[in-house]
């Protein structure tokens, strides 16, 4: 039997955001992310380095979010930068997945 | 962090009337003469749009256009062609090198404006 | 190196001179189009540069002046002196406002003085109050003020360097923007493939702008996206003209668009104009007050309340779907609840307020005085008190009390039958009353009052009382009892009610054929209701009819025993207390706790329903009244208020007390309605029963 297989979801996991979301850099944080996945309850994502942001990285943060809605997790995204959140709130995305509980 | 814009045109003056709107509205601006220049500044640095002129000696705006999106970190930057005549073959080779945005020349500094605000 | 600032300002005041002059000398000869021309370059060379250098508040300004030069280019404007007039104190602010970018107050209010008088020269439609590059374009105000904009790029839309956050920040530039991004297609995927685009969009956008400039915002990616742009109509033909929105249209205050803008807020007219800076405080109170008059006047028509006949089944079938819309709506606020989409919650809990308003309005319209039927047996009670040569007079209360009408329409039959009973056995005949001391006209009240939410109508005659020996007697005879039953006198009087009793040796014309006491509280069960007597020999007797409200939903509460839901009618609960220490009563189920120093009965649910299953440590007791009594019922759990759609039970379920009906749950479980009263006596007999069994035994 190996680790993997014994892994129980953890509680609550932390993600780091890095400085750029872009569509130069989703490709490779997507497979990173897909790598490291670990199922878990809550998942506190800290944006506060992110620098730049596109819609192809908005996208992927919303296919994050829905990814771990499917397993029944909550994600909630910390620490975001004003210029991020503006961008952000263009989508007007009905997401609780901001720090204060409100959407978008 | 302001965003960046790399001009490439070989009139000075156009350089210096689209590099004073722009900066006069915050962004970052890096100029560069002909299309063999312009390749020398994509160093790696971070470029928000690539603004070009389609006729420079050297090396004219397409080519120089062709050769930037074969470079990794700029294979994927919007790009804005200036141009002075509405030639449609060159707008469907641009096309299929992927530029989408174009601009006529000559054109008032609120529409450069208004222009880079539906790319960036 | 030249200041590039200071190089501006002097070209500027070098165009102004042209200007001035060229205006000057066109006084003179307005017809001369190279002065037109000149005039019409200068403003337009400086608005560029202006805009270029950062004086954006001046590009603002010498965009009206250029757009009205313009139109004396095409001649849809004539030089006049005082155009002439206003383009000179134009020039002269251009050139105090070239000392710096900002405008200051005093420019402010100057140049806005200048776009005022300007305007009036115009030619309307020519509004434009946007320095952008669209003086091409005509300026006119669409018709439609509202999109909706769709919007699907390409799949290969980033790595072409195109994307959507531009164009969302264009478009909330150009007016109030509603946005909805379809997650779908990321939300469902099989390989997700993060450099592609999968998002799309819905978009309702509130604007003044022409549709040129909403399209205008897609000209890079109109040839790739997928975009539609869909002007919506506002205008209907509604005639409302006293409405305060209408008038301030009528009175040029609002534009149509803007009020059917305004209108699709929900928030009060008058407070959004006020707030959008669009009329000013004066305006919409004289509009109010014009609205304050004609209403006045319209008065005396608008008090007739105009009806409109609707057939009886199309009301039911309205209220059958009314009660299985709370039904599904009940559903939905369960899986909002518990949902994560905030909007999802939003949404149910409008729906939820909605749907209780309709609920309400349907019923009320089936609500209609009971004294209709009232003044039907007046004459009843006239016809037949001559025919049976006996006085009697009736006396009616809360005629204006209302009903469902189809309560009302099945209370008919029985409140018939009762009175026909107190007048052929209840009141006695002259003789006998002058007998026995009463007044020669016997009087038999009728009353209807609302306690609760029930309705409660009276039938009570001073006759003679029923008379308990006699219905002994006959319920002996009739096999309905054995005589050595030993009965309260409430359960011998509600022998009446058993199928096949009658104390007439013949049965009578008048109260007889075919509808028994029986029937008549059969029909008032199945409205949901309860009938008691109450009597006293040569005193009198008095009917009390008890009936629901609303037929199909009440306001319940909901508890949970195991495994179990069921609904208690809220308006006989009166509290929910903890029970800690049992009073452990009798074994016959029926328990005592102390309220506040009062003994108050409960019936342990528990048991009484033979729940499987270990009791909570914590139980809870629900105190209901029932008449002038305190009963309880104890629970594991009282889960809370719960609109109740009630589900009539079939005919299987004859038999079984204590329900009033039963009811669907969000989940699709049912949960049965308790009926308190039926419960209580149903202890009291069960109690009875034991006592009769224990002394049987002795």
């Amino acid at each position: 039997m190996n680790n993997d297989e014994c892994l129980q979801p953890a509680g609550s996991i932390e993600m780091i955001l890095p400085e750029s979301l872009t569509i130069f850099d989703v490709k490779s944080i997507y497979a990173h992310w897909k790598n490291e996945w670990r199922p878990a309850d809550n998942i506190q994502v800290d944006c506060s380095a992110v620098d730049e942001i596109d819609g192809a990285g908005i996208q992927l943060l919303v296919w994050l979010f829905l990814e771990y809605q499917r397993q029944g997790a909550s994600l909630v995204l910390l620490n975001m930068p004003a210029q991020i959140q503006a961008a952000l709130s263009l989508y007007q995305l009905p997401f609780p997945w901001l720090e204060d509980g409100e959407n978008d | 962090m302001a965003k960046v814009v790399l001009i490439v045109d070989d009139s000075a003056s156009v350089r210096q009337v689209v590099s004073m709107v722009l900066k006069a509205s915050g962004y970052t601006v890096i100029e560069a003469d002909n299309g063999k220049n312009a390749l020398d500044k994509l160093d790696g640095q971070k470029i928000h749009l690539i603004v070009s002129d389609v006729n420079m000696p050297e090396m004219d705006g397409m080519t120089f256009v062709k050769h930037a999106r074969e470079l990794d970190a700029y294979k994927f930057t919007p790009v804005l062609m200036l141009t002075t005549e509405t030639d449609q073959n060159m707008r469907d080779t641009a096309k299929q090198m992927g530029v989408r945005a174009w601009l006529v020349k000559p054109f008032q500094p609120p529409l450069l404006l208004s222009t880079l605000a539906k790319l960036m | 190196m030249i200041d590039p600032i200071e190089t501006f300002k002097t070209e500027a005041r070098e165009h102004l001179v042209n200007l001035e002059s060229a205006l000057l000398e066109l006084e003179e000869t307005p017809e001369d189009r190279d002065l037109i021309d000149t005039a019409f370059r200068s403003m337009h060379t400086i608005k560029g540069a202006a805009g270029m250098f950062g004086y954006q508040a001046l590009t603002d300004f010498t965009h009206h002046l250029e757009t009205a030069l313009d139109k004396v280019r095409n001649g849809e404007l004539a030089i006049s002196k005082q155009l002439i007039g206003i383009l000179l104190d134009a020039k002269d602010t251009i050139g105090e406002s070239l000392e710096s970018p900002e405008f200051d107050s005093h420019l402010k209010i100057v140049t806005n003085r200048i776009i005022d008088r300007l305007y009036e020269l115009v030619p309307s439609g020519a509004q434009s109050d946007s320095a952008g590059d669209n003086e091409e374009n005509s300026n006119q105000h669409s018709a439609s003020d509202l999109y909706r904009i769709i919007i699907r790029p390409s799949s290969t839309t980033f790595q072409m360097g195109l994307d959507i956050i531009p164009i969302l920040r264009e478009l909330n530039g150009l007016g109030e923007c509603y946005v909805t991004t379809c997650t779908d297609s990321v939300a469902n995927i099989e390989e997700f493939d993060p450099q592609l685009s999968y998002l799309h969009w819905d978009i309702m956008l509130q604007s003044k702008e022409p549709a040129s400039a909403i399209s205008d915002v897609f000209m890079f990616v109109e040839d790739d996206w997928d975009i539609t742009i869909e002007p919506i109509d506002l205008t209907d033909g509604d005639e409302e003209s006293d409405k305060l929105g209408e008038l301030l249209v009528s009175r040029g205050i609002l534009s149509h668009s803007q009020l059917n803008a305004i209108l699709t807020q929900k928030t009060a007219i008058g407070s959004q104009i006020t707030q959008q800076g669009l009329a000013p405080e004066s305006a919409i109170q004289a509009a109010l007050n014009e609205q304050k008059v004609v209403r006045s006047l319209k008065q005396p028509a608008a008090s007739q309340d105009a009806t409109i006949r609707v057939p009886s089944s199309r009301l039911d079938t309205l209220m059958n779907l009314v009660g299985e819309l709370v039904i599904v709506q009940a559903r939905l606020n369960q899986y909002a609840f518990h949902d994560t989409s905030e909007e999802l919650l939003s949404i149910a809990e409008e729906l939820d307020v909605l749907t209780t308003q309709m609920r309400d309005q349907t019923f009320s319209i089936r609500m209609v005085p009971i004294g209709s039927t009232f003044g039907r047996f007046k004459r009843l009670v006239r016809d037949l008190s001559n025919e049976l040569d006996k006085r009697i007079q009736l006396e009616t209360y809360g005629a204006e009390t209302e009903l469902d009408k189809m309560v009302i329409d099945k209370l008919s039959d029985p409140l018939i039958h009762l009175i026909r009973n107190s007048i052929d056995h209840g009141i006695e005949s002259l003789d006998e009353r002058i007998a026995a001391g009463k007044n020669e006209t016997g009087t038999i009240v009728l009353s209807a009052e609302h306690s609760d939410s029930f309705v409660v109508i009276r039938i009570k005659d001073d006759g003679a009382g029923l008379n308990a020996l006699k219905i002994r007697q006959r319920a002996v005879e009739k096999g309905l009892i054995t005589d050595g039953d030993d009965l309260e006198d409430d359960a011998v009087n509600n022998l009446i009610f058993e199928p096949g009793f009658s104390t007439s040796e013949t049965v009578s014309d008048i109260s007889g054929r075919g509808v028994g006491m029986d029937v008549v509280r059969r029909s008032i069960q199945e409205l949901g209701g309860t009938i008691n007597i109450a009597t006293e020999h040569n005193k009198g007797t008095e009917f009390t009819i008890r009936l629901p409200m609303t037929l199909a939903i009440i306001e319940g509460l909901m508890v949970k025993v195991g495994s179990e839901c069921y609904v208690l009618p809220l308006s006989a609960v009166e509290e929910c207390i903890e029970l800690n220490h049992p009073n452990i009563g009798s074994h016959n189920k029926k328990r005592i706790v102390e309220v506040r120093g009062e003994q108050v009965p409960f019936l342990y649910l528990r048991e009484w329903f033979d729940i499987q299953g270990e009791p909570p440590s914590i139980e809870q007791i629900v105190i209901t009244h029932v008449g002038q009594e305190q009963f309880g019922f104890c629970v594991d759990e009282v889960i809370g208020q719960y609109q109740t759609v009630i589900k009539r039970l079939g005919k299987l379920y004859e038999g079984a007390t204590g329900f009033s009906g039963a009811t669907i749950l969000g989940d699709g479980s049912v949960a049965m309605i308790l009926d308190p009263s039926a419960l209580m006596e149903a202890v009291g007999e069960t109690q009875r029963r034991v006592k009769r069994s224990l002394t049987i035994t002795q």
